[in-house]
Parts: structure tokens; C-alpha cells; sequence
């Protein structure tokens, strides 16, 4: 069994932005954030060896309020780390 | 902050779901009468007029003996307190959208009256019972005209009013209640033509399949080729122009992983040239083709992006085209040219979401293939279903089964309908005009650019010429039933 935790998404304009409860990490494309957040959780001791699973949920406040009303949606990501 | 983990997400702070419960409210608050008592019918409404006092009436009998501008005041009472717990909910600011609700409902309800005086409105053939020799037998599309101008004089002229109006200024939301008490008319209309509005909503898928299999093709080829966008530029462009217009940008976007920017940037030149479609093609499609009316609303619900826009466009087109109509003696039942704007547009919404699921998988394991790459989940299509289509659906089949199955009922229970599906629905549209008109801002187009370029290009060489003979090709031949009094 792994382990599993969840993470906001956004993007400030230039990095995607990926926040925790105890760390928030960024990258240009989500490949470069997705490996800043693999050393976040080594650095954390996360998982203990044992895959860790991050639910990245996307923060829909990034979008300007006039667009709120179209969706509500942008999109969310699963994503497994062997640690 | 606003993110969607669970299929319940959104309920309480969605606009998409607050058009649902709005619509629910009164759609609930309509049946009553099939118990007798009407919980609607002090919904004030305009009539066509000469003398101003006459101009505001109250829409149920039983509310028969009050002062019209009492049910007017009524009205604002019940709506304010419905859109403000709305708001509320949904984290606006409620101060400020209660600030800016009052004043687009004061504008709304000028613009209806105003467009209601008989030289505006009142069709040829009844010009005599209103003692006039003139007019422009504009029916209620002088009321959506004169919504709309308005609307787009604040946006474009009046900024800082534009501004102070924007926490309240949601089309999208007025637009998307309207259709939940649309579906109520689409209910009562079938009870007088199932088969005809059956073969309308079936007409409408095809055509809605084939056009997505044609335009977004076809639009992200030339985005691709002729305008060497990169490939998520042009995926969301192409699902913007080519589909729903700013849902389907952001729902395109968020598929592919895009950078927001690039949805928010086709949004917002989607919202302006959706505001030109509305001003051109409803008087267009009249004066070209007067004898096709549901070709006409079909294929405006596959050209015009944005359900608000759209929407507008198909409600004045439904005017014009029975104004026109009326001048040959030809009286077509009101709201079905509309219903076939909007039937082809629900099509194309519910689709979205399978879209762009199909569009993430394509994106994932094919265009940026990458060791441990994250999985797509079914859930995201639920997340991008658009949800106020399942209040409209239930409207739609409620009617439909009192008709069915409880026949005897049929005429308890038009006495609360008929107020929900029409002055409700039709104050919904109007504040839909108002505010779509002051959030335009022409002046965005500027820096656009090539994206503006593949913008107009797109839609005037492939998206209407295709949408105009997609839409004959299922709905040629069709016409709504004729007014019988």
C-alpha cells in the first residue's frame, strides 16, 4: 500500500504552483513541478521508500472572476511517485 | 479556493449549479397549482402599450386585483433575495452584487417596457387595436435590442459603471436559470407536438455530432498550418470557436494541461466576437431566409458561442422571424425558433466533456508521452458536464409526463408554468442582454492579433457557411406549429 495525499494547483502566470500542507513547490511545466515535488517529499521523508500517490486538485480562483461563470472546472491530476 | 475533488463539487458555489437550484425554485413553486394555488403568479410582466400605465401588468389571476407596480416591486423583492443567496453562497461579494443587481434589474425593466410601446412591438396586424398607422413590428426583439444596446454603451463607453456592475453582471447564469425555465415551455409544448419536438431534439444531436466531427478539424488544421500555432494554442482555439465557446476553451485548456493563460485569452476574444455573431446574425438569417425558421435557430446554435449569446441571439431571432412571418399572415407559435437554437447548443454542451476527455487521453498517452505519466480520470468528464442541462431536462420531462399520464391536470397546472416559463424566463433573457452588453469590451480585440485573424477567418469561412447547410440538412422543412386561438 502506498501512500496518498492531496495538493492544490494553480499557476502564478509563469510557474505552475503546486501547495501542500507543509511545503509548496513550482515549476515551468508540469514535468519540472512534478519533480520538484518528488524531491519535496524525499526531503520530507514521505512514504518511506514506498510509492506515494499526490491527487493534485486545480485551484479554479487562478482564473479571472468574469470567467468563473463559463466552468468550474480546469482539471485535476493523479500522479504516482516511486520515492 | 475552488477545486472540484468530489461529483458533488460545486453545489453550493457553482453558478452552474445556482442556475439549477434558481430554476428548481420556481419550477417547484409553479406545480403548486397543480394543487390549486398559485405560489407564482405575482410575477409582474410587460404587455405592449400606449399609455404607460398600462404597461406593467401582474401575470396571475389570482393576483388579479394588485397594483402592477406592487408585483413589480414583488418581483425585484423575490429575485433579489433568491440571486443575493446565490451570491452569497458562491462567495461573491454581496454587498456589491446586491449594489449592482439593483441597477441592472432598474435598466432590465426600462428596456422591457420601453421596447414594449406599440410603435416598437405590436405586430401589423394589430395596430389598430393600438390606434396606430406606424411601426417597426419588432414583437419583444425591440425589448432584447434596446437590452443589448444599453448593455454595450455601459461596457464600452461607461467603464467605471461597467466596473461597479461586474460583481453582478453573470449572463451566464441568468442565461443558463433562463433555459431550466425554458425547459417548463419545451414541456409545454410537447404536450401540443411531442413528435415535432422530438424530431427537433433528435435533428439537433446529428447535427451537433457533425459538427464536431467537421469544425474542430478543420480549425485546428488551419491554426496548425496556415497560422503555425502551437499545438495547445491551437487546441484550445479550436474547441473555442469551434464548440461551446468559453467552457469549451477552458475545458480544452484544462484537458491539455495548458497554461490558464491561453484559455483566458481566447475567452476573451470568444466573449467579443460572440457579441458581434449576436448583432449580426439574427437580422442576417431573417432577411435571408425567412421561410427557414429551424434551420435558422439550428444552425445560430451551432454558430453563436457562449449559451448567454446565443440564447439572445435565438430569442431575437424568434422575434424577427414571427415579426417577419406575421407580415405574410403567417403566425407561427412563439418560442420554438429559440428552442432550436438552444436544443442544438445543449447538444454541443453535453458533449464537452466527453471532448475533452477523448482530447486529455490524446494529450497524455499521445502528443507529450512521458515515462510515469499521471492517469486521466473518468470524473472529469462529470466535472465538465454542464449541470443546469439536468434542471432544464427535468422541466422538460416533468411537463411531458403530466401531459402523459395525468391529462386532467394539464390545464392546473399551465396556471403556474405559464408564468415560470414565460415573464420569468423572459426577465432571465432580459437581464442576460443587459449584462453580457456591459461585460463586452470591443476594445479587447486590440494586440489580438493573429488569434483574432484565425478568429473571424474561421468563423466566417468555415464555422457558419458549414453550421447554416449542417443545420439544413437535418432541420430543412421544418416549421413551428401555427398559432391556434
Amino acid at each position: 500500500m502506498g501512500t496518498e495525499m492531496e495538493m492544490s494547483l494553480g499557476h502564478d502566470g509563469t510557474r505552475w504552483v503546486a501547495r501542500g500542507d507543509s511545503f509548496a513547490v513550482s515549476g515551468r511545466t508540469l514535468a519540472d513541478l512534478d519533480a520538484e515535488v518528488a524531491d519535496a517529499l524525499r526531503a520530507g521523508n514521505c512514504g518511506k521508500g514506498a510509492p506515494v500517490t499526490v491527487a493534485m486538485a486545480f485551484d479554479f480562483a487562478a482564473f479571472p472572476v468574469w470567467m468563473r461563470q463559463y466552468a468550474s472546472h480546469y482539471f485535476n491530476r493523479n500522479v504516482t511517485f516511486d520515492l | 479556493m475552488v477545486m472540484n475533488r468530489s461529483w458533488t463539487a460545486g453545489m453550493r458555489d457553482s453558478e452552474d449549479w445556482w442556475a439549477v437550484w434558481l430554476g428548481l425554485v420556481m419550477f417547484a413553486a409553479g406545480l403548486v397549482s397543480l394543487g390549486g394555488i398559485d405560489l407564482v403568479g405575482w410575477m409582474a410582466k410587460t404587455k405592449t402599450w400606449t399609455d404607460l400605465g398600462e404597461a406593467v401588468v401582474v401575470s396571475g389571476k389570482t393576483y388579479g386585483d394588485w397594483n402592477p407596480w406592487a408585483a413589480l416591486v414583488m418581483t425585484y423583492a423575490i429575485f433579489t433575495g433568491l440571486t443575493c443567496a446565490g451570491a452569497r453562497s458562491m462567495g461573491l461579494d454581496v454587498g456589491r452584487f446586491l449594489k449592482g443587481w439593483t441597477v441592472l434589474f432598474v435598466i432590465t425593466w426600462a428596456a422591457w417596457i420601453i421596447g414594449h410601446e406599440a410603435h416598437l412591438a405590436a405586430p401589423v396586424n394589430k395596430w389598430e387595436k393600438y390606434g396606430i398607422t406606424w411601426g417597426l413590428s419588432l414583437g419583444g426583439g425591440a425589448s432584447y435590442i434596446l437590452a443589448l444596446i444599453i448593455g454595450l454603451m455601459i461596457g464600452n463607453f461607461f467603464k467605471p459603471l461597467a466596473a461597479f456592475l461586474s460583481e453582478a453582471a453573470k449572463p451566464e447564469w441568468f442565461i443558463k436559470t433562463a433555459i431550466v425555465y425554458l425547459g417548463i415551455k419545451v414541456g409545454l409544448m410537447t404536450m401540443k407536438a411531442a413528435g415535432f419536438a422530438f424530431e427537433l431534439a433528435l435533428a439537433g444531436a446529428c447535427a451537433t455530432f457533425v459538427a464536431y466531427m467537421l469544425f474542430w478539424p478543420i480549425v485546428y488544421a488551419a491554426a496548425r498550418r496556415l497560422f503555425r500555432l502551437p499545438r495547445d494554442w491551437s487546441a484550445v482555439l479550436s474547441s473555442g470557436i469551434s464548440i461551446c465557446g468559453v467552457s469549451a476553451a477552458i475545458a480544452t485548456g484544462g484537458a491539455i494541461r495548458a497554461r490558464p493563460v491561453i484559455a483566458v485569452m481566447v475567452s476573451m476574444l470568444i466573449v467579443v466576437y460572440a457579441m458581434l455573431e449576436l448583432i449580426v446574425l439574427p437580422g442576417f438569417y431573417t432577411a435571408v431566409a425567412p421561410d427557414q425558421p429551424i434551420v435558422n435557430g439550428a444552425a445560430m446554435g451551432m454558430t453563436v458561442k457562449t449559451d448567454g449569446a446565443d440564447a439572445a441571439a435565438g430569442a431575437i431571432l424568434d422575434e424577427l422571424m414571427r415579426a417577419r412571418a406575421s407580415l405574410g399572415g403567417t403566425n407561427w407559435e412563439e418560442g420554438w425558433i429559440l428552442t432550436a437554437s438552444i436544443m442544438t447548443k445543449l447538444w454541443i454542451d453535453m458533449f464537452i466533456g466527453v471532448w475533452a476527455f477523448v482530447l486529455a487521453l490524446i494529450w497524455v498517452y499521445r502528443v507529450e508521452r512521458s515515462p510515469g505519466q499521471p492517469t486521466v480520470g473518468l470524473s472529469e468528464i462529470w466535472f465538465r458536464f454542464p449541470k443546469f442541462v439536468l434542471g432544464y431536462v427535468l422541466c422538460w420531462f416533468t411537463y411531458t409526463g403530466i401531459a402523459v399520464f395525468w391529462p386532467d391536470l394539464i390545464d392546473a397546472a399551465k396556471v403556474g408554468a405559464g408564468t415560470v416559463q414565460s415573464p420569468m424566463r423572459k426577465m432571465m433573457f432580459m437581464l442576460t442582454f443587459v449584462a453580457m452588453g456591459v461585460m463586452t469590451d470591443f476594445s479587447k480585440l486590440r494586440g489580438m492579433g493573429r488569434l483574432a485573424l484565425l478568429y473571424g477567418l474561421a468563423l466566417v469561412v468555415v464555422i457558419a457557411p458549414v453550421a447554416y447547410f449542417v443545420a439544413w440538412l437535418f432541420h430543412h422543412g421544418m416549421v413551428p406549429p401555427l398559432v391556434t386561438e
